[in-house]
Protein backbone atom coordinates (compact mmCIF):
# COMPACT_ATOMS: atom_id res chain seq x y z
CA UNK A 1 0.00 0.00 0.00
CA UNK A 2 1.49 3.15 -0.93
CA UNK A 3 0.56 6.82 0.94
CA UNK A 4 1.90 8.42 -2.02
CA UNK A 5 -0.82 6.80 -4.55
CA UNK A 6 -3.68 7.21 -1.65
CA UNK A 7 -2.86 10.78 -1.85
CA UNK A 8 -3.25 10.97 -5.40
CA UNK A 9 -6.77 8.70 -5.64
CA UNK A 10 -7.38 11.43 -2.32
CA UNK A 11 -6.86 14.45 -4.56
CA UNK A 12 -8.87 12.57 -7.42
CA UNK A 13 -11.71 12.23 -5.76
CA UNK A 14 -11.12 16.01 -4.49
CA UNK A 15 -10.85 17.05 -8.27
CA UNK A 16 -14.13 14.69 -9.53
CA UNK A 17 -16.12 16.00 -6.71
CA UNK A 18 -15.75 19.56 -7.68
CA UNK A 19 -16.39 18.79 -11.04
CA UNK A 20 -19.61 17.23 -10.25
CA UNK A 21 -22.82 18.80 -9.12
CA UNK A 22 -24.97 15.57 -9.37
CA UNK A 23 -22.40 14.26 -6.50
CA UNK A 24 -23.42 17.59 -5.03
CA UNK A 25 -26.96 16.90 -5.02
CA UNK A 26 -26.62 13.39 -4.07
CA UNK A 27 -24.64 13.80 -1.02
CA UNK A 28 -25.92 17.05 0.11
CA UNK A 29 -29.10 18.37 -1.41
CA UNK A 30 -31.02 15.06 -1.27
CA UNK A 31 -30.12 14.68 2.59
CA UNK A 32 -30.75 18.25 3.54
CA UNK A 33 -34.53 17.98 2.25
CA UNK A 34 -34.78 14.37 4.11
CA UNK A 35 -33.73 16.23 7.09
CA UNK A 36 -35.51 19.14 6.76
CA UNK A 37 -38.96 16.63 5.90
CA UNK A 38 -38.17 14.46 8.62
CA UNK A 39 -37.03 16.96 11.56
CA UNK A 40 -40.83 18.73 10.54
CA UNK A 41 -42.66 15.32 11.05
CA UNK A 42 -40.53 14.61 14.35
CA UNK A 43 -42.07 18.10 15.35
CA UNK A 44 -45.50 16.81 14.47
CA UNK A 45 -45.36 14.02 16.83
CA UNK A 46 -45.85 16.23 19.80
CA UNK A 47 -43.14 18.62 21.77
CA UNK A 48 -39.46 18.57 21.19
CA UNK A 49 -37.80 15.61 22.81
CA UNK A 50 -40.73 13.14 22.72
CA UNK A 51 -38.92 9.91 21.88
CA UNK A 52 -40.25 9.01 18.50
CA UNK A 53 -39.73 12.52 16.89
CA UNK A 54 -36.18 12.13 18.98
CA UNK A 55 -35.91 8.67 16.94
CA UNK A 56 -36.62 9.92 13.78
CA UNK A 57 -34.38 12.90 13.23
CA UNK A 58 -31.05 10.85 15.23
CA UNK A 59 -31.95 8.47 12.55
CA UNK A 60 -31.45 10.69 9.68
CA UNK A 61 -28.07 12.35 10.78
CA UNK A 62 -26.90 9.10 11.99
CA UNK A 63 -27.91 7.69 8.57
CA UNK A 64 -25.80 9.68 6.57
CA UNK A 65 -22.19 7.68 7.96
CA UNK A 66 -23.81 4.41 6.10
CA UNK A 67 -25.28 6.69 3.23
CA UNK A 68 -22.19 8.70 1.67
CA UNK A 69 -19.80 5.82 3.00
CA UNK A 70 -21.40 2.99 0.73
CA UNK A 71 -21.71 5.70 -1.68
CA UNK A 72 -18.61 6.82 -2.05
CA UNK A 73 -16.96 3.45 -2.66
CA UNK A 74 -19.72 2.21 -5.10
CA UNK A 75 -20.31 5.67 -7.01
CA UNK A 76 -16.95 6.72 -6.86
CA UNK A 77 -16.05 3.40 -8.89
CA UNK A 78 -19.23 3.97 -11.19
CA UNK A 79 -17.72 7.21 -12.21
CA UNK A 80 -14.76 5.65 -13.28
CA UNK A 81 -16.42 2.83 -15.38
CA UNK A 82 -18.28 5.56 -16.95
CA UNK A 83 -15.61 7.57 -17.72
CA UNK A 84 -14.10 4.69 -19.59
CA UNK A 85 -10.97 5.37 -16.70
CA UNK A 86 -11.40 2.69 -14.59
CA UNK A 87 -8.62 0.33 -16.27
CA UNK A 88 -6.66 3.13 -17.24
CA UNK A 89 -6.11 3.85 -13.16
CA UNK A 90 -5.40 -0.60 -12.85
CA UNK A 91 -2.76 -0.35 -15.73
CA UNK A 92 -0.50 2.27 -13.72
CA UNK A 93 1.12 0.92 -10.62
CA UNK A 94 -1.87 1.44 -8.34
CA UNK A 95 -3.99 -1.68 -6.85
CA UNK A 96 -7.38 -1.99 -6.22
CA UNK A 97 -6.41 -2.38 -2.83
CA UNK A 98 -5.25 1.18 -2.74
CA UNK A 99 -8.32 2.45 -5.09
CA UNK A 100 -10.50 1.20 -2.73
CA UNK A 101 -8.82 2.61 0.93
CA UNK A 102 -8.73 6.43 -0.98
CA UNK A 103 -12.26 5.89 -1.79
CA UNK A 104 -13.02 5.12 1.87
CA UNK A 105 -11.10 7.96 3.11
CA UNK A 106 -12.62 10.20 0.63
CA UNK A 107 -15.90 8.76 2.03
CA UNK A 108 -15.20 9.76 5.88
CA UNK A 109 -14.51 13.16 4.79
CA UNK A 110 -17.74 13.73 2.53
CA UNK A 111 -19.89 11.63 5.57
CA UNK A 112 -18.08 14.52 8.11
CA UNK A 113 -19.89 17.18 5.75
CA UNK A 114 -22.76 15.55 5.11
CA UNK A 115 -23.64 14.68 8.76
CA UNK A 116 -22.72 18.43 10.02
CA UNK A 117 -24.90 19.44 7.68
CA UNK A 118 -27.72 17.30 8.61
CA UNK A 119 -27.05 17.76 12.07
CA UNK A 120 -27.19 21.95 11.70
CA UNK A 121 -30.84 21.78 10.05
CA UNK A 122 -31.93 19.40 13.07
CA UNK A 123 -30.35 22.00 15.27
CA UNK A 124 -32.18 24.76 13.66
CA UNK A 125 -35.65 22.97 13.28
CA UNK A 126 -35.76 20.72 15.87
CA UNK A 127 -33.14 21.96 18.45
CA UNK A 128 -31.62 18.63 18.72
CA UNK A 129 -27.84 19.06 19.00
CA UNK A 130 -26.06 15.83 18.25
CA UNK A 131 -23.44 17.14 20.74
CA UNK A 132 -25.57 15.55 23.68
CA UNK A 133 -24.56 11.92 22.31
CA UNK A 134 -21.27 13.52 24.03
CA UNK A 135 -18.10 11.08 23.55
CA UNK A 136 -20.15 8.08 22.66
CA UNK A 137 -20.64 10.43 19.06
CA UNK A 138 -16.87 8.95 17.58
CA UNK A 139 -17.73 5.36 18.61
CA UNK A 140 -20.71 5.56 17.23
CA UNK A 141 -19.52 7.10 14.03
CA UNK A 142 -16.99 4.81 13.45
CA UNK A 143 -19.29 1.63 13.76
CA UNK A 144 -21.37 2.97 11.10
CA UNK A 145 -18.48 3.83 8.92
CA UNK A 146 -17.62 0.43 9.22
CA UNK A 147 -20.60 -1.07 8.01
CA UNK A 148 -21.02 1.34 5.19
CA UNK A 149 -17.53 0.13 3.76
CA UNK A 150 -18.14 -3.29 4.12
CA UNK A 151 -21.42 -2.80 2.16
CA UNK A 152 -19.55 -0.80 -0.45
CA UNK A 153 -17.34 -4.13 -0.68
CA UNK A 154 -20.47 -6.01 -1.17
CA UNK A 155 -22.30 -3.71 -4.09
CA UNK A 156 -18.97 -3.28 -5.91
CA UNK A 157 -18.63 -6.98 -5.38
CA UNK A 158 -21.90 -7.21 -7.70
CA UNK A 159 -20.84 -4.40 -10.26
CA UNK A 160 -17.63 -6.41 -11.12
CA UNK A 161 -19.55 -9.48 -11.33
CA UNK A 162 -22.72 -8.42 -13.12
CA UNK A 163 -21.21 -5.14 -14.42
CA UNK A 164 -23.04 -1.50 -14.80
CA UNK A 165 -26.58 -3.39 -15.38
CA UNK A 166 -26.74 -3.68 -11.56
CA UNK A 167 -25.39 -0.50 -10.63
CA UNK A 168 -28.77 1.03 -9.37
CA UNK A 169 -28.06 -1.04 -6.27
CA UNK A 170 -25.31 1.62 -5.73
CA UNK A 171 -28.09 3.61 -4.41
CA UNK A 172 -30.96 1.53 -3.69
CA UNK A 173 -29.45 -1.85 -2.03
CA UNK A 174 -28.50 0.20 0.99
CA UNK A 175 -31.88 1.30 1.75
CA UNK A 176 -32.80 -2.14 2.74
CA UNK A 177 -31.16 -1.41 5.90
CA UNK A 178 -33.58 1.54 6.92
CA UNK A 179 -36.62 -1.02 7.42
CA UNK A 180 -34.83 -4.00 8.35
CA UNK A 181 -31.68 -2.46 10.27
CA UNK A 182 -34.30 -0.38 12.54
CA UNK A 183 -33.10 2.90 11.93
CA UNK A 184 -35.81 4.65 13.07
CA UNK A 185 -37.75 3.17 15.33
CA UNK A 186 -37.00 0.45 18.37
CA UNK A 187 -36.14 -3.51 17.02
CA UNK A 188 -39.54 -4.78 18.88
CA UNK A 189 -41.57 -3.18 16.23
CA UNK A 190 -40.32 -5.49 13.75
CA UNK A 191 -41.95 -8.40 13.02
CA UNK A 192 -40.64 -11.21 15.21
CA UNK A 193 -39.75 -13.70 12.48
CA UNK A 194 -37.33 -10.95 10.90
CA UNK A 195 -36.27 -9.45 13.75
CA UNK A 196 -32.91 -12.06 13.22
CA UNK A 197 -32.17 -10.37 10.40
CA UNK A 198 -32.15 -6.18 12.66
CA UNK A 199 -29.55 -8.60 15.04
CA UNK A 200 -27.36 -9.95 11.97
CA UNK A 201 -26.74 -5.99 11.15
CA UNK A 202 -23.90 -4.09 13.09
CA UNK A 203 -26.08 -0.39 12.91
CA UNK A 204 -28.88 -2.18 14.55
CA UNK A 205 -27.33 -2.43 17.72
CA UNK A 206 -25.90 1.44 17.41
CA UNK A 207 -28.88 2.58 16.76
CA UNK A 208 -30.48 0.68 19.91
CA UNK A 209 -27.95 1.77 21.81
CA UNK A 210 -27.94 5.39 20.72
CA UNK A 211 -31.97 5.76 20.96
CA UNK A 212 -31.39 4.57 24.36
CA UNK A 213 -28.84 7.07 25.60
CA UNK A 214 -30.38 9.86 24.12
CA UNK A 215 -33.92 8.74 26.60
CA UNK A 216 -32.11 8.47 29.54
CA UNK A 217 -30.75 5.12 29.67
CA UNK A 218 -27.49 4.07 30.28
CA UNK A 219 -25.20 2.60 27.36
CA UNK A 220 -25.43 -0.69 26.82
CA UNK A 221 -22.35 -2.12 26.56
CA UNK A 222 -23.14 -5.25 25.95
CA UNK A 223 -24.78 -4.96 23.19
CA UNK A 224 -22.46 -2.20 22.05
CA UNK A 225 -19.63 -4.81 22.34
CA UNK A 226 -21.64 -7.36 20.25
CA UNK A 227 -22.23 -5.31 17.74
CA UNK A 228 -18.52 -4.46 17.18
CA UNK A 229 -18.18 -8.35 16.70
CA UNK A 230 -20.92 -8.57 14.17
CA UNK A 231 -19.11 -5.73 12.35
CA UNK A 232 -15.75 -7.05 12.35
CA UNK A 233 -17.31 -10.26 11.33
CA UNK A 234 -19.73 -8.65 8.60
CA UNK A 235 -16.27 -6.40 7.48
CA UNK A 236 -13.91 -9.22 7.06
CA UNK A 237 -16.59 -11.44 5.43
CA UNK A 238 -17.51 -8.73 2.71
CA UNK A 239 -13.40 -8.18 2.32
CA UNK A 240 -13.11 -11.66 1.42
CA UNK A 241 -16.26 -11.66 -0.94
CA UNK A 242 -14.93 -8.21 -2.68
CA UNK A 243 -11.78 -9.89 -3.29
CA UNK A 244 -12.90 -13.32 -4.31
CA UNK A 245 -14.92 -11.39 -7.11
CA UNK A 246 -12.57 -9.12 -8.13
CA UNK A 247 -9.98 -11.91 -9.20
CA UNK A 248 -12.92 -13.73 -10.60
CA UNK A 249 -13.63 -11.01 -12.81
CA UNK A 250 -10.34 -10.79 -13.80
CA UNK A 251 -10.52 -14.55 -14.61
CA UNK A 252 -13.72 -14.51 -16.75
CA UNK A 253 -12.81 -11.27 -18.25
CA UNK A 254 -15.52 -9.24 -16.36
CA UNK A 255 -13.61 -6.67 -15.32
CA UNK A 256 -12.06 -5.10 -18.61
CA UNK A 257 -15.42 -5.20 -19.82
CA UNK A 258 -16.82 -3.31 -17.19
CA UNK A 259 -16.48 -0.17 -19.81
CA UNK A 260 -17.89 -1.84 -22.65
CA UNK B 1 19.13 -5.49 -27.50
CA UNK B 2 17.28 -6.31 -24.61
CA UNK B 3 13.93 -8.00 -24.47
CA UNK B 4 11.44 -5.86 -22.86
CA UNK B 5 8.76 -8.19 -23.35
CA UNK B 6 9.04 -11.89 -23.25
CA UNK B 7 5.35 -13.86 -23.79
CA UNK B 8 5.03 -17.84 -23.80
CA UNK B 9 2.42 -20.02 -24.48
CA UNK B 10 -0.14 -17.93 -23.24
CA UNK B 11 -3.35 -18.94 -23.45
CA UNK B 12 -6.90 -17.90 -22.53
CA UNK B 13 -9.97 -19.91 -22.20
CA UNK B 14 -13.69 -18.71 -21.65
CA UNK B 15 -15.21 -21.85 -20.86
CA UNK B 16 -14.79 -24.09 -24.11
CA UNK B 17 -13.87 -21.14 -26.09
CA UNK B 18 -10.64 -20.45 -26.36
CA UNK B 19 -10.09 -16.94 -26.86
CA UNK B 20 -5.96 -16.98 -27.31
CA UNK B 21 -4.13 -19.75 -28.24
CA UNK B 22 -0.62 -20.60 -26.84
CA UNK B 23 0.92 -17.77 -28.25
CA UNK B 24 4.41 -16.94 -28.27
CA UNK B 25 6.17 -14.12 -29.12
CA UNK B 26 8.43 -10.97 -27.71
CA UNK B 27 9.89 -7.31 -28.19
CA UNK B 28 13.40 -6.08 -28.42
CA UNK B 29 13.93 -2.44 -27.35
CA UNK B 30 13.04 0.08 -29.67
CA UNK B 31 11.33 -2.39 -31.62
CA UNK B 32 7.68 -1.64 -32.77
CA UNK B 33 5.94 -4.92 -33.65
CA UNK B 34 2.17 -4.79 -34.79
CA UNK B 35 -0.35 -7.35 -33.41
CA UNK B 36 -2.99 -7.78 -36.46
CA UNK B 37 -6.12 -10.04 -36.82
CA UNK B 38 -9.90 -9.74 -37.77
CA UNK B 39 -12.51 -9.01 -35.01
CA UNK B 40 -11.85 -11.54 -32.75
CA UNK B 41 -9.09 -13.08 -33.24
CA UNK B 42 -7.57 -12.19 -29.93
CA UNK B 43 -5.97 -8.73 -29.78
CA UNK B 44 -8.02 -7.28 -27.18
CA UNK B 45 -7.51 -10.26 -24.69
CA UNK B 46 -3.76 -10.74 -25.21
CA UNK B 47 -3.67 -6.86 -24.43
CA UNK B 48 -5.80 -6.82 -21.39
CA UNK B 49 -3.68 -9.95 -20.36
CA UNK B 50 -0.45 -8.15 -20.77
CA UNK B 51 -1.85 -4.89 -18.43
CA UNK B 52 -3.55 -7.66 -15.70
CA UNK B 53 -7.13 -6.76 -16.64
CA UNK B 54 -7.49 -9.98 -17.41
CA UNK B 55 -6.01 -13.18 -15.79
CA UNK B 56 -4.75 -15.90 -17.82
CA UNK B 57 -5.38 -19.20 -18.25
CA UNK B 58 -1.88 -20.63 -18.69
CA UNK B 59 1.82 -19.07 -19.94
CA UNK B 60 4.08 -16.88 -18.88
CA UNK B 61 4.75 -12.69 -19.66
CA UNK B 62 7.92 -11.04 -18.63
CA UNK B 63 8.26 -7.51 -19.02
CA UNK B 64 12.46 -6.54 -18.50
CA UNK B 65 13.00 -10.13 -17.16
CA UNK B 66 10.61 -9.67 -14.53
CA UNK B 67 7.75 -11.63 -13.85
CA UNK B 68 3.73 -10.33 -14.21
CA UNK B 69 2.24 -9.75 -12.83
CA UNK B 70 3.86 -11.17 -9.80
CA UNK B 71 5.96 -8.25 -9.96
CA UNK B 72 3.16 -5.78 -10.82
CA UNK B 73 3.92 -2.46 -9.57
CA UNK B 74 8.10 -2.96 -11.22
CA UNK B 75 6.17 -3.53 -14.78
CA UNK B 76 3.32 -1.19 -15.00
CA UNK B 77 5.68 1.20 -13.84
CA UNK B 78 7.73 0.98 -17.25
CA UNK B 79 4.90 0.26 -19.19
CA UNK B 80 1.86 2.48 -20.49
CA UNK B 81 -1.19 2.03 -22.35
CA UNK B 82 -2.75 3.98 -24.87
CA UNK B 83 -5.80 3.15 -26.98
CA UNK B 84 -8.97 4.88 -28.56
CA UNK B 85 -11.45 2.89 -25.89
CA UNK B 86 -10.17 4.20 -22.79
CA UNK B 87 -10.00 7.28 -21.71
CA UNK B 88 -9.10 9.13 -18.66
CA UNK B 89 -11.60 10.94 -15.85
CA UNK B 90 -14.17 13.25 -18.17
CA UNK B 91 -15.19 14.73 -14.94
CA UNK B 92 -11.68 16.40 -14.67
CA UNK B 93 -9.57 19.24 -16.63
CA UNK B 94 -6.76 17.66 -18.73
CA UNK B 95 -3.93 19.29 -16.45
CA UNK B 96 -5.88 17.44 -13.70
CA UNK B 97 -5.62 13.82 -15.13
CA UNK B 98 -2.01 14.24 -16.17
CA UNK B 99 -0.89 15.68 -12.83
CA UNK B 100 -3.37 12.69 -11.24
CA UNK B 101 -1.59 10.02 -13.66
CA UNK B 102 1.61 11.51 -12.82
CA UNK B 103 1.36 11.10 -9.51
CA UNK B 104 0.31 7.24 -9.94
CA UNK B 105 3.61 6.45 -12.29
CA UNK B 106 5.10 8.84 -9.40
CA UNK B 107 7.03 10.90 -12.38
CA UNK B 108 9.94 12.50 -11.46
CA UNK B 109 9.77 16.53 -11.74
CA UNK B 110 5.95 15.90 -12.81
CA UNK B 111 5.06 20.03 -13.34
CA UNK B 112 8.12 20.16 -15.64
CA UNK B 113 7.12 16.64 -17.31
CA UNK B 114 3.68 17.51 -17.89
CA UNK B 115 4.11 21.13 -19.35
CA UNK B 116 6.43 19.59 -21.66
CA UNK B 117 3.95 17.21 -22.97
CA UNK B 118 1.25 20.00 -22.93
CA UNK B 119 3.70 21.18 -25.71
CA UNK B 120 4.95 17.88 -27.61
CA UNK B 121 1.06 16.96 -27.94
CA UNK B 122 0.12 20.88 -28.89
CA UNK B 123 -2.78 20.43 -26.17
CA UNK B 124 -1.86 23.45 -24.10
CA UNK B 125 -5.10 25.47 -24.85
CA UNK B 126 -6.95 22.39 -23.56
CA UNK B 127 -5.14 22.13 -20.43
CA UNK B 128 -8.13 23.33 -18.65
CA UNK B 129 -10.87 22.11 -20.51
CA UNK B 130 -12.79 19.36 -18.98
CA UNK B 131 -12.18 16.21 -20.80
CA UNK B 132 -15.20 15.00 -22.06
CA UNK B 133 -15.85 18.40 -23.39
CA UNK B 134 -12.64 17.95 -26.03
CA UNK B 135 -13.00 15.68 -29.55
CA UNK B 136 -11.68 12.43 -30.40
CA UNK B 137 -8.95 13.90 -31.44
CA UNK B 138 -8.11 16.18 -28.98
CA UNK B 139 -9.21 12.75 -26.76
CA UNK B 140 -6.71 11.26 -28.42
CA UNK B 141 -3.89 13.45 -27.73
CA UNK B 142 -4.91 13.85 -23.71
CA UNK B 143 -4.01 9.72 -24.71
CA UNK B 144 -1.16 10.21 -25.95
CA UNK B 145 0.17 12.40 -23.55
CA UNK B 146 -0.79 10.21 -20.53
CA UNK B 147 1.03 7.40 -21.87
CA UNK B 148 3.97 9.39 -22.53
CA UNK B 149 4.39 10.85 -18.88
CA UNK B 150 5.68 8.12 -17.32
CA UNK B 151 8.47 7.64 -19.96
CA UNK B 152 7.59 4.39 -20.73
CA UNK B 153 10.30 1.71 -22.31
CA UNK B 154 7.35 -0.39 -23.50
CA UNK B 155 3.75 1.57 -25.19
CA UNK B 156 0.63 -1.05 -25.82
CA UNK B 157 -1.60 0.76 -28.05
CA UNK B 158 -4.91 -0.43 -29.12
CA UNK B 159 -5.88 1.10 -32.07
CA UNK B 160 -5.10 4.72 -31.13
CA UNK B 161 -6.20 5.83 -34.55
CA UNK B 162 -9.96 4.69 -34.62
CA UNK B 163 -12.77 6.74 -34.72
CA UNK B 164 -9.81 9.74 -35.72
CA UNK B 165 -10.79 11.65 -39.10
CA UNK B 166 -8.03 10.82 -41.78
CA UNK B 167 -5.93 13.74 -41.25
CA UNK B 168 -6.16 13.79 -37.63
CA UNK B 169 -5.31 10.04 -37.51
CA UNK B 170 -2.21 10.57 -39.78
CA UNK B 171 -0.83 13.45 -37.50
CA UNK B 172 -1.23 10.92 -34.56
CA UNK B 173 0.75 8.44 -36.58
CA UNK B 174 3.99 10.94 -37.28
CA UNK B 175 3.64 11.99 -33.76
CA UNK B 176 4.04 8.35 -32.71
CA UNK B 177 6.67 7.91 -35.28
CA UNK B 178 8.47 11.41 -33.97
CA UNK B 179 8.67 10.13 -30.60
CA UNK B 180 9.82 6.49 -31.53
CA UNK B 181 12.92 7.79 -33.07
CA UNK B 182 12.98 10.79 -30.34
CA UNK B 183 12.76 8.14 -27.33
CA UNK B 184 13.14 4.63 -28.58
CA UNK B 185 10.49 3.52 -26.90
CA UNK B 186 9.06 -0.01 -27.76
CA UNK B 187 5.16 -0.53 -28.98
CA UNK B 188 2.99 -3.28 -29.37
CA UNK B 189 0.69 -2.08 -32.13
CA UNK B 190 -2.56 -2.46 -32.57
CA UNK B 191 -4.78 -0.93 -35.60
CA UNK B 192 -7.24 -1.92 -38.34
CA UNK B 193 -5.35 0.45 -40.53
CA UNK B 194 -3.01 -1.85 -42.67
CA UNK B 195 -1.71 1.49 -44.53
CA UNK B 196 -0.55 2.47 -40.72
CA UNK B 197 0.69 -0.44 -39.52
CA UNK B 198 3.13 -0.60 -42.83
CA UNK B 199 4.81 2.89 -41.79
CA UNK B 200 4.95 2.04 -38.41
CA UNK B 201 5.77 -1.57 -37.69
CA UNK B 202 9.55 -3.01 -37.94
CA UNK B 203 7.36 -6.45 -37.26
CA UNK B 204 4.02 -7.53 -37.93
CA UNK B 205 2.42 -10.37 -35.54
CA UNK B 206 -1.45 -12.10 -37.29
CA UNK B 207 -3.43 -13.73 -35.04
CA UNK B 208 -6.75 -15.32 -36.06
CA UNK B 209 -9.08 -17.53 -33.89
CA UNK B 210 -6.81 -17.08 -31.03
CA UNK B 211 -3.20 -18.22 -32.63
CA UNK B 212 -0.60 -16.67 -34.24
CA UNK B 213 -0.82 -17.12 -38.21
CA UNK B 214 2.42 -15.43 -39.32
CA UNK B 215 4.67 -13.38 -38.00
CA UNK B 216 7.96 -11.44 -40.27
CA UNK B 217 8.70 -8.63 -41.25
CA UNK B 218 5.58 -6.49 -43.24
CA UNK B 219 7.84 -6.62 -46.50
CA UNK B 220 8.46 -10.36 -45.77
CA UNK B 221 4.70 -11.05 -45.28
CA UNK B 222 3.39 -9.13 -48.26
CA UNK B 223 5.78 -11.71 -50.22
CA UNK B 224 4.00 -14.49 -49.05
CA UNK B 225 0.39 -13.18 -50.99
CA UNK B 226 1.31 -13.38 -54.94
CA UNK B 227 0.74 -11.23 -57.88
CA UNK B 228 0.82 -7.17 -58.24
CA UNK B 229 -2.40 -5.58 -59.88
CA UNK B 230 -1.28 -3.85 -62.92
CA UNK B 231 -4.23 -1.19 -63.68
CA UNK B 232 -3.86 -0.10 -67.40
CA UNK B 233 -5.75 2.59 -69.30
CA UNK B 234 -6.17 2.56 -73.24
CA UNK B 235 -7.26 4.59 -76.18
CA UNK B 236 -9.48 2.12 -78.70
CA UNK B 237 -11.14 -0.96 -78.78
CA UNK B 238 -11.09 -3.65 -76.28
CA UNK B 239 -10.75 -6.81 -78.54
CA UNK B 240 -6.61 -6.49 -78.35
CA UNK B 241 -6.45 -6.42 -75.01
CA UNK B 242 -8.56 -9.36 -74.40
CA UNK B 243 -7.18 -11.23 -77.13
CA UNK B 244 -3.62 -10.58 -75.47
CA UNK B 245 -4.78 -11.16 -71.93
CA UNK B 246 -6.16 -14.72 -73.31
CA UNK B 247 -3.88 -15.45 -74.96
CA UNK B 248 -0.88 -15.49 -71.71
CA UNK B 249 -3.66 -16.27 -69.49
CA UNK B 250 -3.53 -13.60 -66.97
CA UNK B 251 -6.38 -13.42 -64.84
CA UNK B 252 -7.53 -9.79 -65.28
CA UNK B 253 -10.77 -7.47 -65.59
CA UNK B 254 -12.27 -4.80 -66.81
CA UNK B 255 -12.90 -1.68 -64.33
CA UNK B 256 -14.56 0.53 -66.98
CA UNK B 257 -14.20 -0.45 -70.99
CA UNK B 258 -11.34 1.42 -71.04
CA UNK B 259 -9.91 0.47 -67.76
CA UNK B 260 -8.18 -2.93 -67.20
CA UNK B 261 -6.67 -4.76 -63.97
CA UNK B 262 -4.44 -7.69 -64.49
CA UNK B 263 -3.36 -9.86 -61.72
CA UNK B 264 0.81 -10.19 -62.73
CA UNK B 265 3.92 -11.61 -60.44
CA UNK B 266 6.47 -8.53 -60.38
CA UNK B 267 8.65 -9.97 -63.29
CA UNK B 268 5.84 -10.39 -65.68
CA UNK B 269 5.25 -6.12 -65.55
CA UNK B 270 7.62 -4.88 -68.51
CA UNK B 271 6.61 -8.17 -70.37
CA UNK B 272 2.97 -7.45 -70.21
CA UNK B 273 3.11 -3.84 -71.03
CA UNK B 274 5.47 -4.64 -74.09
CA UNK B 275 3.28 -7.14 -75.11
CA UNK B 276 0.33 -4.97 -74.96
CA UNK B 277 1.80 -2.39 -76.75
CA UNK B 278 3.18 -4.52 -79.59
CA UNK B 279 -0.07 -5.76 -80.28
CA UNK B 280 -1.31 -1.93 -81.01
CA UNK B 281 -3.02 -1.11 -77.63
CA UNK B 282 -2.26 2.44 -76.98
CA UNK B 283 -1.75 3.05 -73.52
CA UNK B 284 -2.50 5.88 -72.24
CA UNK B 285 -2.14 5.24 -67.77
CA UNK B 286 -0.34 2.90 -66.00
CA UNK B 287 -0.63 1.72 -62.57
CA UNK B 288 1.15 -1.17 -60.34
CA UNK B 289 -0.54 -2.06 -57.17
CA UNK B 290 2.13 -4.13 -54.96
CA UNK B 291 0.33 -6.54 -52.53
CA UNK B 292 0.20 -4.63 -49.10
CA UNK B 293 -0.80 -6.13 -45.17
CA UNK B 294 -4.56 -5.49 -45.95
CA UNK B 295 -3.84 -8.24 -48.89
CA UNK B 296 -2.48 -10.67 -45.94
CA UNK B 297 -5.05 -9.44 -43.98
CA UNK B 298 -7.94 -10.15 -46.30
CA UNK B 299 -5.55 -13.32 -47.30
CA UNK B 300 -5.70 -14.69 -43.62
CA UNK B 301 -9.67 -14.01 -42.90
CA UNK B 302 -10.48 -15.74 -46.36
CA UNK B 303 -8.77 -18.42 -44.80
CA UNK B 304 -6.34 -18.79 -47.48
CA UNK B 305 -2.77 -17.55 -46.11
CA UNK B 306 -0.52 -20.40 -45.75
CA UNK B 307 0.24 -20.29 -41.74
CA UNK B 308 4.48 -19.50 -41.32
CA UNK B 309 6.06 -17.24 -38.87
CA UNK B 310 9.84 -15.91 -40.06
Amino acid sequence: MSTQRLKIVLIHSWYHFWHSPETWVDLFWNPALQLWVYALIALSFGQEGDARGLYVVVGMIFWQIIWVGEYAITVGALWEIWSKSFSSMFISPLSMEEFVVGQMISGTVKSFLAVAMTAFIAYWLYHFSIFTIGWMLPIYYAELLVFSWATGFVILSLIFRYSTQVQSLSWALIFLVQPLGAVFYPVTILPESIRWIAYALPSTYVFETMRKQLTGGAIDWHALGVGSVVNIVWFVICWIIFQYTYKAAKRSGAFARLEA
Amino acid sequence: MNTVLEVKALTKDYGSFRAVDDITFSIKEGEIVGLLGPNGAGKTTTIQMLLDLITPSSGEIRYFGKPFPKEREYCLSRINFASAYTHVQSRMTVIQNLRIYAGLYAVAQADKKVEELLDLLEIRELAKELFWHLSSGQKTRVILAKALLSNPQLLLMDEPTASLDPDIAKKTVELIQTLQKKEGVSMLYTSHNMEEVERLCDRVIFLDHGRIVAEDTPLGLTKRVGTSRLIITFDGPQKPVVRYLERLKYTHVFVRPQMVEIEVSDNDIPKALFGLSNDGVWLTDIEVKKPGLEDVFLSIAGGNYEHTTA
